[in-house]
């Protein structure tokens, strides 16, 4: 039994490797004998080892025991682990902890040397007769037994004459007795250790378990998201995390983007390469239809998730900061071209104003449109009452629905802008025009990851040439000077 | 906001661009109405749509007739509209009228100068290209 639960307090974070050990030993061969035969080795070893985990609380703190001179309290509830025993034994065996600890210290060190212990037992052993002296002291404390030697024994001696004897382990010497009482103390402690550690792995197991959980729940909702974005036809169940027109919205605009470099790899070098009008103008108008089914697909996504779009989560954390209406804001956009299209004739320049104006006008009406909605709806569901919520729910619903309105009508807004511009400019205009667009997105994209991947400590990064992504770096560097508008 | 005068002074009143009162289920008054002001949208009440197209509106100078629809009417005027859109000149028609039927308007629905002229995303488009205004002066919406 003793064996059984000395084994399990090897995990507690005290240094107790070595008491645990030989108290095994000793306790093991003291229960098993009732009889009389009483190895005064073991108990000295015992006893310095009780002297070494004395040390070893004091300096932890962790464990309040029964020596410490702090509680009091603690005596009494390892004491009720053993009953029988009446509590004025404690009473009888104060000592001068601190003396004694004073004591056991100069050879408490962990040794895994008996010898050793033998001698800092005959090193404390002197010392024993002073530290029972301050006996009156304030500390109701048990007996440390590391400061026994042989006057210890005489105390314990006296006072285990006064104990009704332990029942369980009789001995017929007192020494046996005093031994006893030391032993179960330490028993009790060892107890109260493999309690605790017990508790701790329980609770780690069930944060273990939990985390497990979660980890397979992560698992499904990526399967799910990834299958369904697979299979397009998949109006299935939506997903923990991303529903499924949203993980669908994500994976075509991910092919979006993909296509998106290649069009403008084919601009830049149409531009370069001084191709004709014509083969330009197909090219240009190419690119216009990318981003018409882009448009498309948005509005197909607004039917199934429009919280998504809304919410920008399709988009990089730098491109959702300048999000309007689940997308880019044409007037924005207008205002970062007009100083990149460095050319422009006299009615293009007053074409480009205008298409900034109307579109901040269009702009506007939206978003107070939404305002409005956006009260509807509060006052919609703060009003409901009890008897007649469900209507107000439904009526919430409702207007909630309006929202794909919005998203829908403000795609409009951006395809309208971005054909009324190939219209004002000219063929070439309007390549290097999508040019500027593509590329500054891309730098916006660019700023996004390397945000991600800033280091912690300062915004050294302009200086530290090191970094991997110095190219990009002085790309968005550049880019911050050129759209100080923004 | 300058209001604009609307062409049959004699007729019903825009000024203020307050809502015409909801038109009983009457072929006539919402053909009177789509006939004799500038510009109708018929919206649902506290439609929010309704909202941004009578903004875009006003920021051009115009005040249109407002149609509330709710649900009482809504019925009859998605009717009348339809019919107009799709029947014949004369109302006579009843049912089936010589071609397809005539599509139900979404709403808010914007007439202009007595002819549908679409929805939100319409006049949105048409406001960034630059075609509303002109539209809205060949309604007589509009005199500068």
């Amino acid at each position: 039994m003793a064996s059984h639960r000395f084994g399990e307090e090897s995990g507690p974070s005290h240094h107790h490797h070595l008491p645990y050990a030989l108290p095994h030993m000793l306790s093991s061969n003291y229960l098993n004998q009732e009889g009389s035969s009483f190895d005064f080795g073991e108990l000295e070893q015992a006893i310095v080892l009780q002297g070494v985990k004395k040390i070893n609380n004091d300096h932890d703190k962790k464990q309040p025991l029964i020596y410490s001179s702090s509680s009091t309290a603690r005596p009494a509830a390892t004491l009720e682990m053993f009953p029988s025993w009446p509590i004025r034994f404690h009473h009888h065996t104060p000592v001068g902890s601190s003396k004694s600890g004073g004591g056991g210290g100069g050879g408490g060190e962990e040794s895994t040397d008996s010898g050793s212990a033998a001698n800092t037992v005959s090193t404390t052993a002197p010392e024993s007769p002073v530290s029972t002296k301050p006996s009156s002291s304030d500390h109701h404390q048990l007996q440390p037994p590391q400061m026994d030697g042989a006057g210890g024994f005489s105390q314990t001696h006296q006072t285990a004459g006064r104990q009704t004897p332990e029942k369980r382990r009789e001995p017929g010497s007192d020494s046996n007795k005093a031994v006893d009482a030391k032993t179960l103390r330490r028993l009790a402690q060892n107890r109260e250790a493999a309690r605790k550690s017990r508790l701790r792995k329980k609770a780690y197991v069930q944060q273990l378990e939990s985390s497990r959980i979660r980890l397979t729940q992560l698992e499904q909702d990526l399967h799910r998201a990834r299958s369904q974005g697979i299979f397009l036809g998949g109006g299935g169940v939506a997903g923990g995390s991303i529903s499924s027109g949203g993980a669908i919205f994500d994976m075509e605009y991910a092919r979006w983007l993909d296509e998106d470099l290649r069009h403008m790899s084919e601009l830049r070098t149409a531009v370069q390469a001084h191709l004709t009008d014509g083969d330009l103008r197909v090219i240009v108008d190419a690119y216009i239809s990318h981003y018409d089914e882009i448009f498309r697909l948005k509005g197909v996504a607004a039917k199934s998730d429009v919280f998504h779009l809304i919410t920008g989560m399709w988009a990089t954390p730098a491109e959702r900061c300048f999000l309007w209406m689940g997308g880019f804001r044409p007037s924005d956009l207008i205002k970062m071209l007009i100083s990149q299209l460095d050319p422009l004739t006299e009615q293009q320049i007053m074409g480009i104003y205008g298409l900034q104006q109307t579109s901040q006008q269009a702009e506007d009406a939206l978003s107070q449109g939404l305002e409005q909605l956006q009260q509807s709806l509060i006052d919609t569901i703060a009003n409901g009452s009890i008897n007649d919520s469900m209507h107000h729910m439904a009526v919430a619903l409702g207007k909630l629905a309006n929202l794909e309105g919005f998203v829908r009508q403000a795609d409009n807004l951006r395809q309208q802008t971005l054909h009324q511009l190939r219209r004002i400019l000219t063929v070439r205009q309007a390549a290097r025009c999508f040019l500027v667009i593509g590329e500054y997105y891309g730098r916006l994209r660019a700023l996004s990851s390397l945000w991600a991947s800033r280091p912690r400590e300062a915004l050294q990064m302009a200086d530290d040439n090191s970094c991997q992504t110095t190219t990009d770096l002085h790309m968005v560097q550049s880019s911050q000077n050129q759209f100080s508008n923004f | 906001m300058q209001e604009a005068i609307p062409y049959r002074s004699d007729r019903l009143p825009t000024a203020g661009g307050s809502a015409a009162p909801p038109p009983e289920n009457s072929n006539s008054t919402v053909r009177e109405l789509v006939a004799e002001n500038a510009v109708v949208v018929f919206a649902r009440k506290g439609c929010c749509m309704c909202h941004v197209v009578k903004l875009l509106l006003h920021g051009h100078g115009v005040n249109p007739t407002i149609v509330d629809i709710d649900e009482q009417n809504e019925a009859g005027i998605k009717n009348d509209l339809s019919r107009i859109l799709g029947g014949g000149v004369d109302g006579a028609n009843s049912g089936n009228s010589g071609g397809s039927a005539a599509p139900v308007p979404q709403f808010p629905a914007v007439f202009m100068g007595g002819e549908l002229f679409g929805g939100l995303e319409e006049i949105m488009g048409a406001h960034i290209s630059g075609e509303l205004v002109p539209r809205l002066r060949e309604a007589r919406a509009l005199w500068l």
